[in-house]
Order: C-alpha cells, then structure tokens, then sequence
C-alpha cells in the first residue's frame, strides 16, 4: 500500500534559532495512526506544521496523497490544507467572535466547497458524540478549556480529511474525556482511510494507536536539541 | 473563493466591535459630509440669491451700499441705509421707465418684517391668496404662508406691529392691523412678512392720525399681548393704533409727503430702451438717488462667497485627510491586533487571497456605510438649506 503521508530527508530551522530539525524518514498509512511523544520543546508542533504546509522545510520532500506539497505555491497548499487536511492546534485556534457552530463551520466560510448540508450535519453529529451540541451557538469564551479543545476537534473532523494533524489534542480533558476523544479520533481514522498523526505527552494513551514514535528518534540533527 | 462566507465573517467582525464600526463610520462620513454641505449651502444660496435678484430687474434706493439695499428690498434684511424720499419716487414714477414698486422695509410684526408696498408687488412676484382676500383699505394685511403657520395666523386675526423699541412707545406707535389672506408660500422672503399699503407703514412712522374717543380702560388694543411681550400704554397717551370702519373716516397724513420715507423702488422696464434710460437718468450727478442691477449686487456677494467657500473648502480638506489617515490607522491596529484570528484562518487553509478579501470587505462596508450616510445627509441639507437659508438672512 502506498503510503498516505512521506516525509523524506526534511531539513528546518527557525531563522534565529539554534533549533534544528533533520527528519530521514517518517510515513503513514490511509487508516494508521501514529502518536509522536517527546518533552516539551523537541519539535513536534514544528513538525506537524511542516506536514500541514504552514512551514516550509529548507530541504526535503513531503508528500500527502500523492501531492507534493512542498512543491505547491502558497495558495494551492492552503487550498489542500483546507479541503483535504483536519488540524487541531495546541491552542485550539478559535475565534473569540464566532459561535461555537461557526467556529466548526469555520472551513465552509473560508471557501471549503464541500456540500454545506452534509457538512452541517457531520458536524452537528461529531458535535453530539462530543458532548458540546448545546453550545453551538453561543462564543467559545463562555466554555471550559475541555469543551473548547472538544469543539476544536470537532471542526477538523467534520470536513472529512484524509490526514488529520492533532497538536496535544487531549492536554486538558479530564480522564473519561480523554479516551472517549482519543477513541473517537481513531475510530474516525480507521472507518474513514485517515491517517492520523497526533503529538501527545501523554502515555496513558498510547497503547489505542497503532505506532508510537520518539520524536528525538526521528530527529537526527546532530545538535543538541530536546532539553 | 466563497463570497458569502467571506462577508459573513467580515460582518461579525465588525458587529464584535460596534462602538469602534461605528465610530469609524461616523467619523468618515463627517469628513465626506462637510465639504460637501459646504458647497451644496453655497451653490444652493447663489441659486436663491440670484432667482430673486434676476426677477428684480432694477432698484431705486438713497446712496449707499448696493448690496444693503438689494438685500433690504429682496430678502427684507433689516434697514442700514437712509430712506428714499417719497418726492423721489414721484419723480421716478413721473419718468416713465416701466412699471414702478415703492417698498418700505423697516418695521416687523409677530417676528417678520412689515412690507409697505403696492398690489403691483404681488404680480412681479406672482403671488396668490390660499386664504382670504387682498388688502382694501389701511390697516389690513396680507401675511406669507410660513408666518401664518409659525403664529397659527389666518384670516380675521390681527396682528400687531412691534414697537421699534420699548423705551421709544412715546414716539412710534404700535399699529394692530386686520388681517385679510394668507399668501401661497413661493419659497422666498415672502413667506415669512406681512405686506401692507404702504400708507398703512406711515401710520406706523406716525406720519398718520386719526382721531377716537379714547377708548374703555380694558378695552385698550395696546394692553393686549403681542410676541409675549405684554405692551400697556396709557390711553391719555395713545391717539390711534387701530383703523376700524368708525375711525378711517379721519385718518390724515400730516405735513410734506413728498419727505415721507420708502425704502427703495422696484422698477420694471418694458423693454430696453426703457431699461438703458433708468440706467442713464441716475447717472446724472445732480440726482442723490442711485440705481442698482440686483443680479449684479447679488453676484459680487456671491464671488466673495466663493472666495470664503475656497479657503473652507482646503481646510475641510486637509482635515478630511488627517481623519482618513487617522481612520486608516485605526484600520491597520485593528488587523494587528486581530492578526492571531487572520492567522487562525490562514492556518485551518484560508488563502492569503481570501484574508485579503475579509480584510478589503470590511473596509468596504465601513466606507460604503460612510458614503451613504453622507449622501443621505447630504441629500437632506440640500433639501432644508432653502429653507435655513431665508431663516440666515432673516
Ligand atoms: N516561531 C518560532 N521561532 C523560533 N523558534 C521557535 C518558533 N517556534 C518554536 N521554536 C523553537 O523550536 C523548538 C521546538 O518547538 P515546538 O513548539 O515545535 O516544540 P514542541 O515539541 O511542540 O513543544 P511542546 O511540547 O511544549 O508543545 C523550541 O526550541 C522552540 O523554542
Ligand atoms: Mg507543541
């Protein structure tokens, strides 16, 4: 099987930063789902950025469904990103004056041309299964960190992605919350052919995903990088 | 790239912080609107000035300012110059230059000026009664529609005229006239004055008497209120302040009439040859009087108009510009501080076409907002300013 995501012989680093990143290999499969754990500060969100397109790597090659997305200009990995990727940020990145049901919507508004209907109710049905469906329309400000990071992962999911990009997407859910999201991200994966990346710190979870990687044995930079 | 979306996001945008769309709005819109009520208040008073001046084809008056005397005779502008002789007029009359108006121009009633003049000043200015019927005898008037409504005027009523001052009761006597019809509103001076015989203004001069009984204390016409100013004369003082039908019998002007005063005479020449002449005749240096062309009065009051709308119009604009930049500043440090929700968008795959576009719509809303709101002012000055105009030069 081809893989759905390659990385190959990537090469980053900030500009003034002595943080370096040298990735020799990594792949993902349609339905796999790999957790990359590390200390704080050893790349990870770097590195999910960089498969998502946001950065762009000095060197290297990554490929996502057969695209080359390191060879796209600015606009047309943006458009990738938006229709074929699901990404929940660290931060959970949303915005403070829409609605919660705007903030999942959020793809739709910024020009995803999926069929608004259905897309509505994947999400009102994610929202559901999350527990967050009565707060779809009032501000985010109003929920708690959990709900919020929970409306967060809902908006990646509901546009169906073929690669979904989780940046610690359980750091403040509480134990039961906490499996039950896991659980729903990698049932999404495995029923849908998504492969599924998530940075974590988190050991409780990782015997759910199918491989589990140290991120400083991805990184072979030779500098001293994870503290 | 999806329209709808891009403008809903740009709305909520703006709806999240209201005080400062609106504040960007209004203040815009200011800019926009000042130089623009400027010159709609300027070319709209030009057109004004000049529509009465161009249907006043000559004026009579004493030596003096001409714009004084085309602005006392055309928008009934409180007197500055000496009268006009009533000797004079005959004289001009007896000339023969066309058809000849004397006004007189000096006393007000109920808050407008008191027109002393002839029925010949109703067809120059083509005015008709909505109301009643035309001045018969001294003492009645006929009133300007926006008068009769401002005082709730109509037929039947009186109005009385004011004192010049009110230490000065011993001198010129307050005159209650009979009102007899409501003109049609024409839009000018008209509307707001009262038009009498202009014999009926030398009564008020005191040039007039008549003689009565003094009447029952009580029954006295100057111990009734007018204007809210409440004017009680002793009647041992008081000879006439009323005509009625028992006392015009003996009314009589005293002295010179040929000294009695006008204001200024309107003349309507017939043709050119008539007009050339009453130009010529007063360029005689023998003759106190002067002749004025209204249009041409008018038009040397509009060009130092334009000269002050020039030098307001560049200060509007600098300040227009300095609001702009300031607006424009405010626009800059607002997508700063929203750069972390512009880069949440631009993170989930939103084009930098599309922030563009979000950040374009919403400046297209608040100026779009801006111009029509100035428009609509602007619409609404151009509306009133007839109105405000006659009210400046009243
Ligand atoms: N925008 C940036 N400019 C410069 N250096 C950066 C930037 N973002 C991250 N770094 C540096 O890159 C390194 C990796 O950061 P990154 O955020 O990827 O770590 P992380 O593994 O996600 O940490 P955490 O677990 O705390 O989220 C850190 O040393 C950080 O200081
Ligand atoms: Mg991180």
């Amino acid at each position: 099987m081809k893989p759905l995501l390659q990385v190959e012989k990537v090469e980053f680093s900030y500009p003034r930063s002595p943080y370096r990143m040298r990735i020799e290999e990594f792949t993902c499969n349609p339905g796999q789902t790999v957790a990359i754990v590390g200390p704080s500060g050893c790349g990870k969100t770097t590195f999910l950025n960089l498969i998502a397109g946001i950065l762009q790597p000095e060197q290297g090659r990554i490929e996502v469904d057969g695209v080359e997305l390191n060879s796209l200009r600015p606009t047309r990995s943006a458009a990738f990103r938006l229709s074929r990727m699901g990404l929940i940020f660290q931060e959970f990145e949303l915005v403070e004056h829409l609605s919660v049901g705007d903030n999942i919507l959020l793809p739709l508004h910024l020009g995803l041309r999926n069929d608004r209907a259905s897309l509505e109710s994947t999400a009102k049905q994610l929202a559901e299964k999350m527990g967050i469906e009565r707060y779809w329309s009032i501000l985010p400000a109003s929920l708690s960190h959990g709900e919020r990071q929970r409306a967060a992962i809902c908006r990646a999911l509901s546009t169906s992605p073929t690669l979904v990009l989780a940046d610690e997407p359980t750091g403040n859910l509480d134990s039961s919350n906490k499996h039950r999201t896991v659980r729903l991200m990698i049932d999404s994966a495995r029923k849908n052919q998504q492969a599924l990346v998530v940075a974590t710190h988190d050991v409780e979870l990782l015997d759910s995903f199918d491989r589990v990687i140290h991120f400083e044995d991805l990184n072979q930079s030779r500098e001293p990088t994870c503290p | 790239m999806n329209l709808g979306g891009i403008a809903f996001l740009s709305w909520k945008a703006l709806r999240h912080r209201p005080v400062r769309s609106l504040l960007l709005v209004g203040s815009i819109a200011l800019t926009l609107y000042f130089p623009r009520a400027l010159h709609i208040f300027i070319s709209e008073s030009e057109t004004v000035l000049e529509d009465r001046a161009r249907s006043t084809p000559l004026l009579v008056g004493p030596e003096g300012s001409s714009i004084d005397l085309t602005l006392n005779s055309l928008y009934f502008t409180p007197q500055e110059l000496p009268p006009l002789k009533y000797g004079a007029y005959e004289n001009l009359v007896s000339q023969g230059f066309g058809r000849t108006i004397p006004l007189h121009v000096r006393f007000r009633a109920g808050g407008a000026p008191i027109i002393g003049t002839t029925l010949t000043y109703f067809e120059l200015r083509g005015l008709n009664l909505t109301a009643g019927r035309w001045i018969t005898r001294l003492g009645d008037c006929v009133i300007g529609a926006a008068l009769a409504e401002r005082q709730n005027l109509k037929p039947g009523d009186t109005i009385i005229s004011s004192p010049e001052n009110i230490f000065d009761l011993a001198g010129v006597y307050p005159l209650r006239m009979r009102i007899t019809g409501i003109l049609a509103p024409n839009q000018t001076a008209d509307d707001d004055a009262v038009f009498v015989d202009l014999k009926t203004t030398w009564i008020i001069e005191g040039l007039a008497h008549g003689h009565q009984k003094v009447a029952a204390p009580g029954d006295n016409a100057l111990s009734r209120e007018s204007d809210g100013n409440v004017i009680r004369a002793n009647s041992s003082v008081v000879e006439f302040n009323e005509v009625t039908t028992t006392n015009i019998q003996s009314f009589h002007f005293h002295g010179d009439q040929s000294t009695y005063p006008l204001s200024s005479a309107v003349v309507v020449p017939k043709n050119r040859k008539q007009r050339a002449l009453a130009l010529a005749f007063y360029q005689d240096e023998e003759i106190t009087e002067q002749i004025v062309i209204p249009l041409k009065a008018v038009e040397n009051l509009a060009s130092t108009l334009f000269a002050t709308q020039r030098l307001a119009l560049t200060a509007f604009r600098l300040l227009g510009l300095a609001a702009l930049g300031l607006a424009l500043m405010v626009f800059l440090l607002s997508f700063r501080l929203r750069e972390r929700e512009l880069r949440t968008y631009s993170k989930i795959g939103a084009t930098r076409h599309v922030i563009f576009c979000l950040q374009g719509m919403e400046v297209a809303v608040i100026v779009i907002s801006a111009m029509t709101l100035s428009l609509l002012a602007g619409a609404l000055t151009r509306s009133i300013a007839p109105e405000m105009l006659s009210k400046l030069l009243n």
